[in-house]
Protein backbone atom coordinates (compact mmCIF):
# COMPACT_ATOMS: atom_id res chain seq x y z
CA UNK A 1 0.00 0.00 0.00
CA UNK A 2 1.40 3.52 -0.74
CA UNK A 3 2.79 5.84 1.93
CA UNK A 4 0.80 9.08 0.30
CA UNK A 5 -2.18 8.41 -2.39
CA UNK A 6 -2.95 12.09 -3.69
CA UNK A 7 -6.14 11.54 -6.37
CA UNK A 8 -7.33 13.64 -8.16
CA UNK A 9 -6.04 16.64 -7.18
CA UNK A 10 -7.17 20.21 -8.57
CA UNK A 11 -5.93 23.48 -6.59
CA UNK A 12 -4.77 27.18 -7.75
CA UNK A 13 -4.89 30.54 -6.89
CA UNK A 14 -8.23 32.00 -6.21
CA UNK A 15 -10.64 31.07 -9.08
CA UNK A 16 -7.79 30.09 -11.65
CA UNK A 17 -6.68 26.35 -11.78
CA UNK A 18 -2.88 25.76 -11.79
CA UNK A 19 -3.07 21.98 -11.63
CA UNK A 20 -6.23 19.69 -12.62
CA UNK A 21 -6.93 16.24 -12.01
CA UNK A 22 -3.38 15.10 -10.75
CA UNK A 23 -3.17 11.22 -9.20
CA UNK A 24 -0.12 10.22 -8.00
CA UNK A 25 1.57 7.87 -5.14
CA UNK A 26 4.57 7.79 -3.39
CA UNK A 27 5.88 4.60 -1.78
CA UNK A 28 8.24 4.07 1.33
CA UNK A 29 11.59 3.69 0.81
CA UNK A 30 11.41 5.03 -2.71
CA UNK A 31 12.23 8.66 -4.41
CA UNK A 32 9.20 9.95 -6.54
CA UNK A 33 10.30 13.05 -8.29
CA UNK A 34 7.99 15.30 -10.33
CA UNK A 35 9.56 16.98 -13.42
CA UNK A 36 8.54 19.18 -16.10
CA UNK A 37 8.84 22.77 -17.50
CA UNK A 38 8.37 26.29 -15.75
CA UNK A 39 4.66 26.62 -14.65
CA UNK A 40 3.58 23.36 -15.00
CA UNK A 41 1.75 23.08 -11.49
CA UNK A 42 4.87 21.09 -9.75
CA UNK A 43 5.19 23.37 -6.61
CA UNK A 44 1.74 24.13 -6.86
CA UNK A 45 0.64 20.58 -6.39
CA UNK A 46 3.28 20.19 -3.64
CA UNK A 47 1.91 23.43 -1.66
CA UNK A 48 -1.16 21.88 -2.25
CA UNK A 49 -0.40 17.99 -0.76
CA UNK A 50 0.73 19.69 1.99
CA UNK A 51 -2.02 21.94 2.55
CA UNK A 52 -0.57 25.75 1.72
CA UNK A 53 -3.20 25.78 -1.06
CA UNK A 54 -7.17 24.19 -0.95
CA UNK A 55 -7.32 21.21 -2.93
CA UNK A 56 -10.70 21.95 -5.07
CA UNK A 57 -10.63 18.26 -5.91
CA UNK A 58 -9.41 15.64 -4.89
CA UNK A 59 -8.12 13.85 -1.47
CA UNK A 60 -4.42 13.30 -0.20
CA UNK A 61 -4.64 10.38 2.27
CA UNK A 62 -1.17 9.66 4.36
CA UNK A 63 -1.32 6.13 5.96
CA UNK A 64 -4.67 5.89 5.19
CA UNK A 65 -5.34 9.50 7.49
CA UNK A 66 -7.20 11.49 4.96
CA UNK A 67 -5.43 15.06 4.74
CA UNK A 68 -7.04 16.88 2.61
CA UNK A 69 -8.88 19.17 4.78
CA UNK A 70 -6.36 19.68 7.65
CA UNK A 71 -4.95 22.87 8.17
CA UNK A 72 -1.15 23.47 7.11
CA UNK A 73 0.05 23.73 10.46
CA UNK A 74 -1.13 20.11 11.91
CA UNK A 75 0.01 18.81 8.68
CA UNK A 76 3.45 17.77 9.93
CA UNK A 77 2.29 16.49 13.47
CA UNK A 78 0.41 14.03 11.14
CA UNK A 79 3.48 12.66 8.96
CA UNK A 80 3.44 14.35 5.89
CA UNK A 81 6.81 16.79 6.08
CA UNK A 82 7.84 19.72 3.43
CA UNK A 83 10.49 21.60 2.48
CA UNK A 84 10.33 24.70 0.64
CA UNK A 85 11.84 25.93 -2.38
CA UNK A 86 14.06 29.05 -1.13
CA UNK A 87 14.47 30.68 2.40
CA UNK A 88 13.40 27.61 4.13
CA UNK A 89 15.17 27.88 7.08
CA UNK A 90 14.73 30.45 10.37
CA UNK A 91 18.37 33.05 9.44
CA UNK A 92 18.49 34.88 12.96
CA UNK A 93 18.45 31.26 14.75
CA UNK A 94 20.81 28.64 14.72
CA UNK A 95 21.75 25.12 13.44
CA UNK A 96 20.14 23.59 16.73
CA UNK A 97 17.28 26.19 17.13
CA UNK A 98 16.08 25.54 14.20
CA UNK A 99 15.93 21.72 14.58
CA UNK A 100 14.76 22.16 17.80
CA UNK A 101 11.57 24.39 16.79
CA UNK A 102 11.15 21.65 13.86
CA UNK A 103 10.84 18.85 16.25
CA UNK A 104 8.57 20.91 18.64
CA UNK A 105 4.99 19.64 17.30
CA UNK A 106 6.11 16.26 18.39
CA UNK A 107 5.36 14.24 22.00
CA UNK A 108 8.77 12.63 21.56
CA UNK A 109 12.30 13.30 23.31
CA UNK A 110 13.11 16.79 20.83
CA UNK A 111 16.70 16.44 22.28
CA UNK A 112 17.38 12.62 21.07
CA UNK A 113 15.99 13.07 17.84
CA UNK A 114 17.98 15.90 16.99
CA UNK A 115 21.32 14.23 18.03
CA UNK A 116 19.99 11.21 15.66
CA UNK A 117 19.34 13.65 13.07
CA UNK A 118 23.17 15.83 13.26
CA UNK A 119 24.98 12.70 13.64
CA UNK A 120 23.78 12.13 10.26
CA UNK A 121 24.09 15.25 8.85
CA UNK A 122 28.03 15.30 9.93
CA UNK A 123 28.21 19.02 8.36
CA UNK A 124 25.27 20.37 10.54
CA UNK A 125 26.72 18.67 13.78
CA UNK A 126 30.30 21.36 12.70
CA UNK A 127 28.05 24.03 12.41
CA UNK A 128 25.23 23.54 15.44
CA UNK A 129 25.48 26.66 16.56
CA UNK A 130 26.33 28.94 13.61
CA UNK A 131 23.18 30.70 12.67
CA UNK A 132 21.20 29.63 9.80
CA UNK A 133 21.82 32.95 7.83
CA UNK A 134 25.42 32.50 7.61
CA UNK A 135 25.45 28.66 5.91
CA UNK A 136 25.78 28.62 2.52
CA UNK A 137 22.90 27.68 -0.02
CA UNK A 138 23.40 24.22 0.19
CA UNK A 139 23.93 23.55 4.13
CA UNK A 140 20.97 25.91 4.35
CA UNK A 141 18.83 23.39 2.17
CA UNK A 142 20.22 20.32 4.36
CA UNK A 143 19.27 21.93 7.34
CA UNK A 144 15.53 23.00 6.05
CA UNK A 145 15.90 18.68 5.12
CA UNK A 146 16.97 17.98 8.44
CA UNK A 147 14.51 20.49 9.65
CA UNK A 148 11.50 17.98 8.26
CA UNK A 149 12.68 14.85 9.40
CA UNK A 150 12.37 15.77 13.32
CA UNK A 151 8.84 15.27 13.19
CA UNK A 152 10.37 11.48 11.84
CA UNK A 153 7.84 12.24 9.27
CA UNK A 154 6.53 9.29 6.76
CA UNK A 155 6.69 11.08 3.98
CA UNK A 156 9.26 14.16 2.95
CA UNK A 157 7.69 17.05 0.17
CA UNK A 158 10.83 18.96 -0.90
CA UNK A 159 10.15 21.63 -3.37
CA UNK A 160 13.56 22.13 -5.47
CA UNK A 161 16.23 21.40 -2.84
CA UNK A 162 18.50 21.49 -5.33
CA UNK A 163 17.59 24.83 -6.67
CA UNK A 164 20.31 27.22 -7.10
CA UNK A 165 23.49 24.80 -5.76
CA UNK A 166 26.89 24.39 -7.60
CA UNK A 167 26.24 20.88 -9.37
CA UNK A 168 29.16 19.35 -6.79
CA UNK A 169 26.88 20.10 -4.11
CA UNK A 170 23.64 19.10 -6.51
CA UNK A 171 25.44 15.67 -5.85
CA UNK A 172 25.23 15.80 -1.93
CA UNK A 173 21.82 16.71 -1.77
CA UNK A 174 20.65 14.01 -3.80
CA UNK A 175 23.15 11.25 -2.00
CA UNK A 176 21.37 12.81 1.46
CA UNK A 177 17.68 12.13 -0.34
CA UNK A 178 18.38 8.61 -1.45
CA UNK A 179 19.70 8.51 2.40
CA UNK A 180 16.33 9.32 3.38
CA UNK A 181 15.13 7.04 1.46
CA UNK A 182 16.79 4.14 2.60
CA UNK A 183 16.02 4.69 5.81
CA UNK A 184 12.30 4.11 5.46
CA UNK A 185 10.46 7.11 4.59
CA UNK A 186 9.05 7.86 1.41
CA UNK A 187 9.94 11.05 -0.61
CA UNK A 188 8.28 13.16 -3.23
CA UNK A 189 10.93 15.58 -4.80
CA UNK A 190 9.79 18.51 -7.23
CA UNK A 191 12.79 18.94 -9.60
CA UNK A 192 13.86 21.13 -12.80
CA UNK A 193 16.89 18.92 -13.46
CA UNK A 194 15.80 16.28 -15.54
CA UNK A 195 18.55 14.28 -15.58
CA UNK A 196 19.93 14.24 -11.90
CA UNK A 197 15.98 13.75 -11.24
CA UNK A 198 16.06 10.62 -13.60
CA UNK A 199 19.49 8.84 -12.44
CA UNK A 200 18.70 9.73 -8.57
CA UNK A 201 14.76 8.82 -8.39
CA UNK A 202 12.83 5.50 -8.43
CA UNK A 203 9.80 6.89 -10.24
CA UNK A 204 9.50 9.97 -12.41
CA UNK A 205 6.04 12.36 -12.84
CA UNK A 206 6.29 14.61 -15.80
CA UNK A 207 3.62 17.75 -15.36
CA UNK A 208 2.90 19.60 -18.14
CA UNK A 209 0.43 22.54 -18.53
CA UNK A 210 -1.05 21.28 -14.93
CA UNK A 211 -1.42 18.20 -15.64
CA UNK A 212 0.33 14.52 -14.87
CA UNK A 213 0.97 14.14 -18.51
CA UNK A 214 3.27 11.02 -18.17
CA UNK A 215 4.65 9.04 -15.31
CA UNK A 216 6.67 5.60 -15.05
CA UNK A 217 10.36 4.29 -13.58
CA UNK A 218 12.81 6.42 -14.57
CA UNK A 219 13.79 3.42 -17.02
CA UNK A 220 11.01 3.87 -18.40
CA UNK A 221 11.05 8.05 -18.74
CA UNK A 222 14.14 7.84 -20.03
CA UNK A 223 13.10 6.32 -22.91
CA UNK A 224 11.19 9.72 -23.49
CA UNK A 225 11.84 12.68 -25.62
CA UNK A 226 10.99 14.87 -22.87
CA UNK A 227 12.18 17.91 -24.70
CA UNK A 228 9.14 17.17 -27.10
CA UNK A 229 6.97 16.45 -23.99
CA UNK A 230 8.11 19.80 -22.08
CA UNK A 231 7.29 21.52 -25.52
CA UNK A 232 3.61 20.11 -25.66
CA UNK A 233 4.54 17.51 -28.47
CA UNK A 234 2.64 14.43 -28.37
CA UNK A 235 5.73 12.28 -29.73
CA UNK A 236 6.83 11.29 -27.06
CA UNK A 237 9.14 8.38 -27.63
CA UNK A 238 13.16 9.03 -28.75
CA UNK A 239 13.68 8.69 -32.20
CA UNK B 1 13.19 69.83 46.33
CA UNK B 2 14.16 71.86 43.32
CA UNK B 3 11.82 72.53 39.92
CA UNK B 4 14.67 70.66 38.40
CA UNK B 5 14.45 67.78 40.47
CA UNK B 6 10.74 67.89 39.90
CA UNK B 7 11.73 67.65 36.40
CA UNK B 8 14.14 65.51 36.33
CA UNK B 9 11.83 62.77 37.99
CA UNK B 10 9.06 63.31 35.61
CA UNK B 11 11.49 62.87 32.89
CA UNK B 12 12.57 59.45 34.31
CA UNK B 13 8.91 58.84 34.63
CA UNK B 14 8.28 58.83 30.68
CA UNK B 15 11.80 57.08 30.38
CA UNK B 16 10.25 53.91 32.49
CA UNK B 17 6.81 54.19 30.89
CA UNK B 18 8.18 54.46 27.02
CA UNK B 19 10.72 51.90 27.88
CA UNK B 20 7.63 49.89 28.35
CA UNK B 21 5.51 51.04 25.58
CA UNK B 22 8.94 50.19 23.57
CA UNK B 23 8.95 46.54 24.61
CA UNK B 24 5.55 45.87 23.92
CA UNK B 25 6.06 47.05 20.17
CA UNK B 26 9.52 45.19 19.97
CA UNK B 27 8.00 42.14 20.32
CA UNK B 28 4.96 42.58 18.09
CA UNK B 29 6.67 44.06 15.43
CA UNK B 30 10.61 43.73 15.58
CA UNK B 31 9.63 39.60 17.07
CA UNK B 32 6.75 38.52 15.43
CA UNK B 33 7.18 40.76 11.84
CA UNK B 34 3.88 42.58 12.41
CA UNK B 35 4.32 46.34 11.24
CA UNK B 36 1.94 47.53 13.75
CA UNK B 37 0.93 51.16 12.97
CA UNK B 38 -2.06 51.27 15.29
CA UNK B 39 0.01 50.38 18.43
CA UNK B 40 -0.08 53.72 19.92
CA UNK B 41 -4.08 53.17 20.02
CA UNK B 42 -3.59 50.89 22.26
CA UNK B 43 -1.73 53.23 24.38
CA UNK B 44 -4.78 55.60 24.00
CA UNK B 45 -7.48 52.42 24.88
CA UNK B 46 -5.43 51.41 27.56
CA UNK B 47 -5.20 54.97 29.25
CA UNK B 48 -8.95 55.73 28.79
CA UNK B 49 -9.93 52.41 30.14
CA UNK B 50 -7.93 53.12 33.21
CA UNK B 51 -9.80 56.58 33.62
CA UNK B 52 -13.13 55.06 33.31
CA UNK B 53 -12.14 52.02 35.44
CA UNK B 54 -10.61 54.70 38.41
CA UNK B 55 -13.44 57.09 38.01
CA UNK B 56 -16.75 56.90 39.20
CA UNK B 57 -19.49 57.23 36.46
CA UNK B 58 -20.62 60.28 35.31
CA UNK B 59 -23.60 60.41 33.57
CA UNK B 60 -23.54 62.47 30.18
CA UNK B 61 -24.65 66.35 30.71
CA UNK B 62 -23.77 69.33 28.93
CA UNK B 63 -21.09 67.66 26.57
CA UNK B 64 -19.33 66.18 29.84
CA UNK B 65 -19.62 62.70 30.87
CA UNK B 66 -18.26 58.67 30.68
CA UNK B 67 -20.76 56.28 29.83
CA UNK B 68 -19.46 53.91 32.73
CA UNK B 69 -16.84 54.09 35.60
CA UNK B 70 -16.21 51.55 38.08
CA UNK B 71 -14.42 53.96 40.93
CA UNK B 72 -11.74 51.45 41.59
CA UNK B 73 -8.34 51.75 43.32
CA UNK B 74 -5.66 53.22 40.28
CA UNK B 75 -3.39 50.33 40.85
CA UNK B 76 -6.37 47.37 40.20
CA UNK B 77 -7.53 49.74 37.33
CA UNK B 78 -4.10 49.70 35.67
CA UNK B 79 -3.43 46.26 34.93
CA UNK B 80 -7.43 45.15 34.66
CA UNK B 81 -7.30 48.15 32.10
CA UNK B 82 -4.28 46.39 30.36
CA UNK B 83 -5.90 43.19 29.95
CA UNK B 84 -8.90 44.55 28.54
CA UNK B 85 -6.84 46.42 26.30
CA UNK B 86 -5.18 42.96 25.08
CA UNK B 87 -8.15 41.27 24.75
CA UNK B 88 -9.14 44.52 22.06
CA UNK B 89 -5.93 44.19 20.63
CA UNK B 90 -6.10 40.58 20.06
CA UNK B 91 -9.88 41.16 18.41
CA UNK B 92 -8.08 44.07 15.96
CA UNK B 93 -5.81 41.49 15.32
CA UNK B 94 -8.16 38.20 14.66
CA UNK B 95 -10.49 40.31 12.32
CA UNK B 96 -7.65 42.08 10.43
CA UNK B 97 -4.35 39.31 9.93
CA UNK B 98 -7.23 36.61 8.81
CA UNK B 99 -6.39 38.39 5.20
CA UNK B 100 -4.24 40.86 5.22
CA UNK B 101 -0.28 40.93 5.57
CA UNK B 102 2.85 43.16 5.32
CA UNK B 103 2.34 46.16 3.65
CA UNK B 104 -1.52 45.85 3.55
CA UNK B 105 -1.78 45.51 7.07
CA UNK B 106 0.34 48.07 7.83
CA UNK B 107 -1.93 50.43 5.80
CA UNK B 108 -4.86 48.99 7.50
CA UNK B 109 -3.72 49.69 10.81
CA UNK B 110 -3.11 53.19 10.54
CA UNK B 111 -6.55 53.39 9.18
CA UNK B 112 -7.66 51.96 12.51
CA UNK B 113 -5.85 54.09 14.15
CA UNK B 114 -7.26 57.29 12.32
CA UNK B 115 -10.59 56.25 12.48
CA UNK B 116 -10.71 55.46 16.27
CA UNK B 117 -8.88 58.76 16.82
CA UNK B 118 -11.62 60.92 15.18
CA UNK B 119 -14.24 58.66 16.83
CA UNK B 120 -12.91 59.87 20.03
CA UNK B 121 -12.91 63.45 19.32
CA UNK B 122 -16.48 63.93 17.75
CA UNK B 123 -18.25 61.15 20.05
CA UNK B 124 -19.16 62.93 23.39
CA UNK B 125 -21.13 59.65 24.80
CA UNK B 126 -18.56 57.68 25.95
CA UNK B 127 -15.62 59.66 26.88
CA UNK B 128 -16.73 63.60 26.35
CA UNK B 129 -15.19 64.06 22.91
CA UNK B 130 -12.25 66.65 23.01
CA UNK B 131 -12.73 66.97 26.71
CA UNK B 132 -11.89 63.55 27.46
CA UNK B 133 -11.15 62.01 30.95
CA UNK B 134 -10.49 64.52 33.80
CA UNK B 135 -10.05 64.38 37.79
CA UNK B 136 -8.44 60.54 37.26
CA UNK B 137 -7.14 60.29 40.85
CA UNK B 138 -4.03 59.42 41.50
CA UNK B 139 -3.07 55.83 43.06
CA UNK B 140 -2.42 55.81 47.12
CA UNK B 141 -2.29 59.67 47.11
CA UNK B 142 -5.08 60.11 49.23
CA UNK B 143 -4.30 57.05 51.90
CA UNK B 144 -0.59 58.46 51.90
CA UNK B 145 -1.87 61.68 52.24
CA UNK B 146 0.88 63.08 50.05
CA UNK B 147 1.18 66.00 47.59
CA UNK B 148 1.32 65.95 43.87
CA UNK B 149 4.97 66.49 43.91
CA UNK B 150 5.81 63.56 46.11
CA UNK B 151 3.08 61.38 44.50
CA UNK B 152 4.83 61.76 41.09
CA UNK B 153 8.17 60.57 42.96
CA UNK B 154 6.65 57.75 44.96
CA UNK B 155 4.74 56.85 41.41
CA UNK B 156 8.61 56.92 39.38
CA UNK B 157 8.91 53.90 42.06
CA UNK B 158 6.40 52.58 41.38
CA UNK B 159 7.01 52.64 37.54
CA UNK B 160 9.81 51.28 37.59
CA UNK B 161 8.70 48.11 39.72
CA UNK B 162 6.05 47.34 37.18
CA UNK B 163 8.98 47.70 34.40
CA UNK B 164 11.23 45.05 36.19
CA UNK B 165 8.15 43.13 36.03
CA UNK B 166 7.28 43.29 32.37
CA UNK B 167 11.27 43.18 31.31
CA UNK B 168 11.62 39.79 33.05
CA UNK B 169 8.29 38.61 31.60
CA UNK B 170 9.47 39.77 28.22
CA UNK B 171 13.22 38.22 28.75
CA UNK B 172 11.07 35.15 29.72
CA UNK B 173 8.93 34.84 26.40
CA UNK B 174 11.71 35.99 24.18
CA UNK B 175 13.69 32.68 25.62
CA UNK B 176 10.81 30.52 25.55
CA UNK B 177 9.71 28.29 23.00
CA UNK B 178 7.10 30.92 22.18
CA UNK B 179 9.08 33.69 21.78
CA UNK B 180 11.03 31.35 19.38
CA UNK B 181 7.61 30.40 17.33
CA UNK B 182 7.31 34.35 17.11
CA UNK B 183 11.14 34.66 15.38
CA UNK B 184 10.37 31.90 13.49
CA UNK B 185 7.33 33.84 12.03
CA UNK B 186 9.06 36.68 11.66
CA UNK B 187 12.02 35.28 9.66
CA UNK B 188 9.21 33.53 7.54
CA UNK B 189 5.55 32.77 8.03
CA UNK B 190 5.22 30.16 5.46
CA UNK B 191 8.10 28.41 6.80
CA UNK B 192 6.70 28.31 10.12
CA UNK B 193 3.33 27.51 8.94
CA UNK B 194 5.13 24.29 7.41
CA UNK B 195 6.69 22.76 10.43
CA UNK B 196 3.68 22.93 12.39
CA UNK B 197 3.19 26.44 13.88
CA UNK B 198 -0.79 28.12 13.70
CA UNK B 199 0.83 31.19 12.73
CA UNK B 200 -2.31 33.12 12.87
CA UNK B 201 -2.83 31.95 16.91
CA UNK B 202 0.64 33.00 17.48
CA UNK B 203 0.45 35.94 15.47
CA UNK B 204 -2.76 37.29 17.91
CA UNK B 205 -1.24 36.48 20.64
CA UNK B 206 1.81 38.63 20.18
CA UNK B 207 -0.77 41.32 19.44
CA UNK B 208 -2.70 40.45 22.61
CA UNK B 209 1.06 40.96 24.81
CA UNK B 210 1.55 44.19 23.10
CA UNK B 211 -1.74 45.34 23.54
CA UNK B 212 -1.09 44.99 27.39
CA UNK B 213 2.38 46.38 27.41
CA UNK B 214 0.94 49.39 25.64
CA UNK B 215 -2.26 50.14 27.90
CA UNK B 216 0.36 49.83 31.01
CA UNK B 217 2.62 52.64 29.32
CA UNK B 218 -1.07 54.33 28.80
CA UNK B 219 -2.60 54.11 31.93
CA UNK B 220 0.78 55.58 33.20
CA UNK B 221 0.61 58.53 31.05
CA UNK B 222 -3.49 59.07 31.75
CA UNK B 223 -2.60 58.33 36.00
CA UNK B 224 0.88 61.17 35.58
CA UNK B 225 -1.22 64.10 34.00
CA UNK B 226 -5.17 63.22 35.58
CA UNK B 227 -6.53 63.62 32.56
CA UNK B 228 -7.06 61.85 29.21
CA UNK B 229 -8.42 63.40 25.81
CA UNK B 230 -7.61 63.12 22.17
CA UNK B 231 -4.75 65.98 22.05
CA UNK B 232 -3.49 63.66 24.42
CA UNK B 233 -2.37 61.22 21.72
CA UNK B 234 -1.71 60.86 17.93
CA UNK B 235 -2.11 57.76 16.18
CA UNK B 236 1.48 59.05 14.17
CA UNK B 237 2.99 59.50 17.87
CA UNK B 238 3.46 55.84 17.45
CA UNK B 239 6.74 56.60 15.34
CA UNK B 240 8.44 58.06 18.04
CA UNK B 241 7.78 54.23 19.57
CA UNK B 242 9.32 53.14 16.53
CA UNK B 243 12.26 54.98 16.52
CA UNK B 244 13.14 54.31 20.34
CA UNK B 245 12.91 50.69 19.28
CA UNK B 246 15.02 50.88 15.80
CA UNK B 247 17.66 53.45 18.18
CA UNK B 248 17.59 50.54 20.94
CA UNK B 249 18.11 47.73 18.99
CA UNK B 250 15.49 45.72 17.50
CA UNK B 251 14.76 42.85 19.58
CA UNK B 252 16.92 43.96 22.50
CA UNK B 253 14.86 44.50 26.02
CA UNK B 254 17.80 46.68 27.54
CA UNK B 255 17.88 48.33 23.88
CA UNK B 256 14.50 49.84 24.18
CA UNK B 257 15.39 51.03 27.42
CA UNK B 258 18.03 53.15 26.11
CA UNK B 259 16.05 53.77 22.97
CA UNK B 260 13.46 55.37 25.30
CA UNK B 261 16.01 57.09 27.60
CA UNK B 262 17.60 58.72 24.23
CA UNK B 263 14.60 60.20 22.93
CA UNK B 264 12.75 61.42 25.80
CA UNK B 265 15.67 63.19 27.37
CA UNK B 266 17.10 64.43 24.04
CA UNK B 267 14.43 65.39 21.92
CA UNK B 268 11.29 65.15 24.24
CA UNK B 269 11.10 66.28 27.59
CA UNK B 270 14.47 68.09 27.56
CA UNK B 271 14.12 70.05 24.85
CA UNK B 272 10.59 70.52 26.39
CA UNK B 273 12.17 71.80 29.84
CA UNK B 274 15.15 73.83 27.43
CA UNK B 275 12.41 75.77 25.56
CA UNK B 276 9.88 76.86 28.10
CA UNK B 277 12.72 77.90 31.17
CA UNK B 278 15.32 78.96 29.05
CA UNK B 279 15.02 80.02 25.57
CA UNK B 280 11.02 80.84 25.78
CA UNK B 281 10.88 79.30 21.97
CA UNK B 282 8.74 77.04 20.81
CA UNK B 283 10.33 76.46 18.31
CA UNK B 284 12.99 74.90 19.70
CA UNK B 285 10.85 72.21 21.14
CA UNK B 286 9.46 71.68 17.39
CA UNK B 287 12.97 71.30 16.08
CA UNK B 288 13.67 68.70 18.69
CA UNK B 289 10.97 66.44 17.72
CA UNK B 290 11.47 66.81 14.08
CA UNK B 291 15.04 65.92 14.32
CA UNK B 292 13.34 62.58 15.76
CA UNK B 293 13.05 61.99 12.25
CA UNK B 294 17.09 62.42 11.39
CA UNK B 295 17.79 60.13 14.14
CA UNK B 296 15.40 57.24 13.07
CA UNK B 297 17.54 57.91 9.32
CA UNK B 298 21.01 58.24 11.18
CA UNK B 299 20.54 55.19 12.89
CA UNK B 300 19.27 53.13 10.53
CA UNK B 301 22.03 54.42 8.03
CA UNK B 302 25.19 53.95 10.18
CA UNK B 303 23.99 51.53 13.20
CA UNK B 304 20.60 49.17 12.39
CA UNK B 305 21.63 47.22 14.75
CA UNK B 306 20.60 49.47 17.22
CA UNK B 307 22.38 51.02 20.35
CA UNK B 308 22.42 47.75 21.86
CA UNK B 309 21.76 44.65 19.38
CA UNK B 310 19.55 41.81 19.94
CA UNK B 311 21.50 39.39 21.64
CA UNK B 312 21.17 36.41 19.20
CA UNK B 313 24.62 36.88 17.84
CA UNK B 314 28.21 36.11 19.34
CA UNK B 315 30.09 38.51 20.90
CA UNK B 316 32.86 37.78 18.10
CA UNK B 317 30.09 38.54 15.66
CA UNK B 318 29.83 42.03 16.98
CA UNK B 319 33.62 42.42 16.08
CA UNK B 320 33.53 41.23 12.74
CA UNK B 321 35.25 38.21 13.79
CA UNK B 322 33.14 35.48 12.55
CA UNK B 323 33.29 34.42 9.07
CA UNK B 324 30.59 33.24 7.21
CA UNK B 325 30.94 29.15 7.22
CA UNK B 326 32.48 27.65 4.49
CA UNK B 327 30.86 24.64 2.57
CA UNK B 328 33.23 21.76 4.48
CA UNK B 329 32.27 19.36 2.15
CA UNK B 330 33.96 17.61 -0.42
CA UNK B 331 31.33 17.15 -2.77
CA UNK B 332 34.14 14.82 -4.60
CA UNK B 333 33.53 12.27 -1.63
CA UNK B 334 30.33 9.94 -1.33
CA UNK B 335 27.64 9.93 1.63
CA UNK B 336 29.55 7.27 3.41
CA UNK B 337 33.21 8.49 2.68
CA UNK B 338 32.39 11.57 4.22
CA UNK B 339 30.75 10.24 7.18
Amino acid sequence: MPTMVADNISSGYGKNLIIRNISLEVDAKKVTTIVGPNGAGKSTFAKTVVGLLKAQTGSIVVNGDDLTKVPAYKIPGRGLAYVPQVQNVFVSMTVQENLEIGGFVTKGNTHDRMEEILATFKDLEKARHKRAGFLSGGQQNMLAIARALMVNPSVIVLDEPTAGLSPAYTNVVWEEIGRIAESGTAVLVVEQNVERAIVHSDYVHVFVAGQNHVHGTKEEIAQLDLASIFLGRSEATKS
Amino acid sequence: MSAFFLFFMTMVFYVIVFWIASLGLDLVWSRTGIPLFAYYLYVAVGAYLTGLFSLPHVPLQNGVGNLFGFNLPGLLALPLAAVVTGLFAMFVGAVFMRRLRTDYLAVVMVAVALVIWDFSQNDITLVSGNTGLTNIPLPLAGVLHININQWTYLYTGVAFVWALALWWIMKTVSNSPTGRVFRAIRDDSVVAATIGKNVYRYQILSMGIGGFYAAIAGGFLAQLATSWNPSSWAPFEVFNVFTMVIVGGVGSNLGMLVGAALLQVLFIQGPTYVASNYLHSPTFETLAAAAIGVLMWLSLWFRPQGAVPERLKSTAWYLGREPALQETINPDLTVEERA
